[in-house]
């Protein structure tokens, strides 16, 4: 195996252990003391599912703006390059490529609005 | 305003014997944006600069050599020189001019030497450890010395035991009959044996590189006292080289006046704009001349395009040059950016201590460097934008530095207006569940509703913003072509944003449900008057108004970051570093200063960029299509000399 499958494994698996955290962590809180928890199994187990659901949007809200992100990203190195070697060329070119370079930037901010919305009103 | 001045067509004709005070006249008055004439008329042809061009111009290449050798950097000006006064001593050129070639000469063979001598001391050094005089090296009739290098830890002893072998460090020296060579040298050669000249120099080698050292030594010291003269003869005669420079440029410009003109044997016709309001003032002045002059409306055409805004605008002018001079019928948007460019900047730092900061920066910058143009601009526009953020700092976030002044009160021991937990009325924003909580300023950028507000006004101003490009996008459309362009092309979108934005708030139960209804009809009218006006296309271009004003989002995003860059610094020092005693103190101290540094730095890049990048991508593609030509008027702008009399 290549360096390059190895990162893509590796990021699976941590992909992987993201998503079971939520339902890990509400577990955890689910059992703060054990036989208390026993008394009121039902509501603890309302409670837990809340929490995890929580997890699952916090995790998406940051999957929105991180994955936005790389894209912007990769799109904006291509163009960045492109547009430095055309203002070398000719300084007039200048507020051109900076909208060339700035047009890729709106898919990291729908991305930071989708993250919002998660947080604000699926997590409210 | 909003509108780039009116410009007149002006031709002036006479005799060519008038060119001379002509084109003094139109230096003096800088009011005329020429046209160049292109040569196409027959009988007309391209003039010749005036007599004393070609002197002009040779003196200019001297002045200009001299500084460059000199490396002579402009100051501010201190007093303006008179132009009478550099004419009488322009003859002290010729011995600045040789006195500057000379120690250039000087330093250059230096230069020279002092390499030579470095080669030559990297050749001794390899001999240092031998104690023979390097005569004895070479010169033989019978004998070859191989002098070079071989791995300290290789044995010679394979090669013929005839031979006489000096070995030290890595050097190696053989003595070898002339019969022998060749297989001695391959014999070495297999040893890894590297060849290395011997320096064609007398004399026990330590001596030699004694020697050597110190006349490098005297070299160096030679060669500082050279760099030192030039040092000196360009602090002596820089500023006087300058404004020189600065006087036959304007002259070389002044010359040139024919090479724009159209001429005959004995006339010339010149052919420029004016603007409007000065025409007056220049066909008095043109009256002491002999030449004959037409003044015409001539506003069809395209003129050069100048722009017109009060003081405090001028600044933000650059921001529109950049992106693209507008053509005469359009809206010129500097007026605007003045106002958007800082009110997006102050929402999106919005914090007083940096907005304060920001301001006296900007302050310090324009008096130090007053006489760099477009620095004194950009340090205009970071103040106003510093003050905007001051503004929204104080009395919407109440915030400095990252820390509320409600904390700042409470260290301080004052705890009113401003320094109070909330001021002002109670206030209500729709689309944001409050809890039952009534809401005050100042607003807490980290609390959940603090975030929300500030995402949602950010889009809301985005709405406005875009609409408002939209609309002058439509006025300029009636304006250059008809009514039916300007609903294709301008009114289809705002049909669409506004529709869209009505069936969306009417979905948030904002309107009364038929908004819905409503809003989807007005969106698809917009739609259908940008699919007959720009065919497929409209359809594609569809969700762009929409993108653009979610992109909005960043000013409430940028403002959120940087509060939280801020807050993480004063974390970090003030409630890790402090209690951890003096040492966590002083760290404290500089992590404070470096992580603030930080944060007022990335709000000039990053805040600055990205606030005009909205007026960029986001309004100005709305209505400004630009590709006019700025208005240039003949003439020099004379900075460190002043004209006191008619040119020889």
């Amino acid at each position: 195996m290549n360096g390059k499958q190895n990162l893509y494994v590796l990021a699976t698996m941590l992909f992987v252990a993201l998503l079971a955290m939520p339902a890990v962590s509400a577990a955890d809180a689910e059992n703060p003391d054990g036989e208390e928890a026993v008394a009121d199994d039902n509501i603890n187990t309302v409670e837990a599912a809340k929490w995890s659901a929580k997890g699952y949007i916090a995790i998406g809200a940051g999957l929105a703006v991180g994955l936005a992100g790389i894209g912007t990203g990769l799109a904006q190195s291509n163009i960045g390059s492109a547009a430095v070697g055309a203002v070398a060329e000719d300084d007039k070119n200048f507020t051109n490529g900076l909208i060339f370079v700035a047009i890729p930037e709106t898919v990291v901010i729908f991305g930071l609005v989708i993250s919002a919305l998660l947080i604000f009103v699926m997590g409210a | 305003m909003l509108k780039s001045e009116d410009m007149s067509r002006m031709t002036i004709s006479g005799h060519k014997k008038e060119l001379d005070s002509l084109s003094n006249l139109l230096d003096d008055n800088q009011l005329v944006h020429l046209v160049d004439y292109n040569n196409a008329d027959e009988g007309f042809k391209i003039g010749a600069s005036l007599s004393y061009g070609s002197r002009t111009s040779e003196i200019l290449v001297k002045l200009r050599s001299v500084i460059k050798l000199l490396e002579v950097s402009p100051n501010p000006p201190e007093s303006l020189k008179l132009s009478s006064d550099i004419e009488k001593e322009i003859s002290d050129l010729d011995s600045i001019a040789s006195q500057a070639h000379e120690l250039k000469d000087k330093q250059r063979d230096c230069d020279r030497r002092i390499d030579d001598l470095v080669a030559s001391l990297d050749q001794v050094e390899m001999f240092s450890g031998l104690d023979l005089d390097l005569k004895y090296l070479s010169g033989y009739e019978s004998m070859k010395v191989f002098t070079g290098r071989i791995g300290e830890d290789v044995d010679t002893s394979v090669l013929d035991s005839d031979l006489e072998i000096i070995r030290f460090d890595e050097t190696i020296i053989v003595f070898c009959p002339k019969d022998d060579v060749d297989s001695t040298e391959r014999g070495l050669l297999d040893l890894g044996f590297r060849s290395i000249d011997v320096p064609q120099i007398e004399g026990d080698p330590s001596i030699v590189e004694s020697k050597i050292n110190s006349d490098l030594a005297q070299l160096k010291n030679e060669r500082d006292s050279i760099d030192h003269e030039i040092e000196a003869l360009a602090k002596r005669h820089g500023d006087w080289l300058v404004s020189c420079e600065e006087h036959y440029t304007a002259l070389s410009e002044k010359s040139s006046l024919p090479l724009k003109l159209a001429t005959t044997d004995n006339m010339f016709v010149l052919d420029g704009w004016v603007p409007s309001k000065s025409v007056s003032n220049l066909q008095q002045a043109l009256q002491k001349l002999d030449v004959y002059y037409e003044v015409e409306d001539g506003m069809e055409s395209e003129p050069p395009i100048k722009l017109d805004n009060p003081g405090p605008m001028k600044p933000f002018e650059m921001f529109t040059k950049l992106y693209s001079t507008p053509k005469h019928w359009e809206f010129e948007p500097t007026a605007i950016i003045f106002i958007t460019y800082p009110l997006f900047f102050g929402l999106m730092v919005g914090d007083a201590g940096y907005g304060l900061a920001y301001v006296l920066f900007a302050q310090y910058l324009i008096g130090k460097f007053s006489h760099s143009e477009g620095l004194v601009s950009l340090c205009k526009i970071l103040r106003a934008a510093g003050f905007s953020t001051v503004f929204f700092g104080t009395f919407i976030y109440a915030e400095a530095f990252g820390k509320s002044f409600y904390e700042i009160g409470e260290l301080i021991g004052f705890n009113s207006f401003l320094f109070a937990e909330h001021y002002g009325p109670a206030f209500d924003v729709p689309l944001i569940d409050h809890h039952g909580e009534a809401w005050y300023l100042p607003i807490h950028k980290f609390s959940p509703y603090g975030a929300q507000l500030m995402l949602l006004s950010s889009v809301v101003i985005g709405f406005f913003h875009v609409s408002l490009g939209l609309i002058l996008g439509f006025i300029n459309e009636m304006k250059h072509h008809d009514l039916k362009h300007a609903l294709y092309a301008k009114m289809s979108f705002l049909l669409i944003l506004w529709g869209g934005v009505i069936a969306l708030v009417s979905v948030v139960g904002l309107l009364p449900n038929v908004g819905q209804t409503l809003g989807i009809v007005v969106m698809l009218t917009g739609l259908s008057l940008a699919v007959v006006g720009e065919g497929i296309v409209g359809i594609l271009e569809f969700p762009t108004v929409f993108s653009n004003v979610i992109s909005y989002a960043r000013i409430g995003a940028i403002g959120l970051s940087d509060y939280g860059l801020a807050f993480t610094v004063n974390y970090i020092s003030l409630k890790m570093l402090v209690p951890m005693g003096p040492v966590g103190i002083i760290a404290a101290i500089f992590i404070l200063f470096i992580g603030h540094l930080t944060v007022f730095t990335l709000g000039i890049i990053g805040t600055g960029i990205n606030s005009l990048r909205l007026q960029y991508v986001e309004f100005f593609t709305k209505f400004v299509q630009g590709g006019g030509t700025l208005y240039d008027p003949f003439g020099y702008n004379r900075k460190y000399t002043k004209e006191n009399e008619v040119q020889p």
